[in-house]
């Protein structure tokens, strides 16, 4: 017998032994479990999330939409009435009006996304 | 595949993956083990990329050789690796010390030495599926046969 056989039958002993297995498939299958319930976890949390994300990016758009409509009309009413001393420093007020109404209309927006987002994940919330 | 289908590929194929790594961890049951079961939860998290369910232990054992390495690169052990496989473990069955010197003889080989020589010479693989497994070219993987088996033939 050459030295590879030999080898080879040494290995094949090693390959034969018996190993316990149910210890070590009871331990995996408890570690599968413990990682499916994480896993489901943070489904439902992404799911949750979901809902409120579509409702607040829709009513920020249809706001964003509506307050642009809006904005030559508002944009005249703050130069007339907010800041009608600037009228003598020229292009500050030309500019001046824009600037302010884009401001409001942006935290405007801003505050109604975020309050749609919150009444919508409290509603899923509720509901779960 | 569920839960219970992965449980059940595991079953037929946990036997060769254990002895596979134990043979790596020169005889050290505990740490092999815990190996194992790394690399089967990493391969339960990333089951979606297995595109052949045929091929389950050969991917398996892919990863299995990663993790090990893995393992070895971050684990910094207070004894030498060929020390500790000299003291048997608990949980090491009595029939482990049969094995001994052939673990010792395992110990002085380099990783990827070791790993050749077990896929080749234990689990039959060819030198294309060791190359597959191990991410080497099929020449580097035969050099490395030959010069395991010439080491361990100098040992045993």
């Amino acid at each position: 017998m050459n030295s590879d056989d030999k080898l080879k039958e040494l290995f094949d002993e090693l390959k034969s032994e018996p190993i316990n297995n149910e210890a070590f498939l009871r331990q995996l299958e408890s570690n599968l479990k413990a990682m499916d319930t994480v896993k489901s976890f943070e489904a439902s949390k992404r799911r949750s999330r979901r809902i409120p994300t579509i409702v607040a990016f829709t009513t920020g758009l249809v706001c964003g939409i509506v307050l642009s409509l809006l904005f030559p009309v508002m944009k005249g009413w703050i130069s007339l009435s907010l800041i009608p001393h600037y009228a003598s420093l020229g292009d500050v007020v030309l500019i001046l009006p824009t600037v302010i109404t884009s401001i409001i209309f942006s935290i405007l927006i801003l505050f109604i996304t975020y309050s749609a987002y919150d009444i919508s994940s409290q509603f899923v919330k509720s509901k779960n | 595949m569920n839960r219970k289908q992965f449980i059940e590929q595991v079953k037929s194929t946990q036997g060769d993956l254990r002895r596979f790594l134990i043979a790596l961890c020169c005889g050290d049951t505990q740490l092999a083990d815990d190996i194992a079961q790394d690399a089967l939860m990493k391969a339960y998290i990333s089951i979606e990329t297995l595109n052949d369910e045929n091929r389950f232990k050969q991917w398996v054992m892919k990863i299995a050789y990663n993790q090990f390495i893995s393992n070895r690169r971050t684990f910094h052990p207070t004894e030498q690796l060929d020390t500790a496989s000299a003291i048997p473990s608990s949980s090491a069955s009595d029939d482990s010390f049969r094995f001994q010197s052939l673990y010792e003889a395992l110990s002085k080989l380099s990783d990827k030495e070791r790993t050749a020589v077990v896929l080749y010479y234990m689990e039959g693989y060819t030198t294309k599926e060791i190359a597959e497994t191990t991410n080497a070219g099929e020449s580097a993987v035969r050099q490395l046969i030959a010069r395991g088996r010439n080491h361990l033939k100098d040992m045993l």
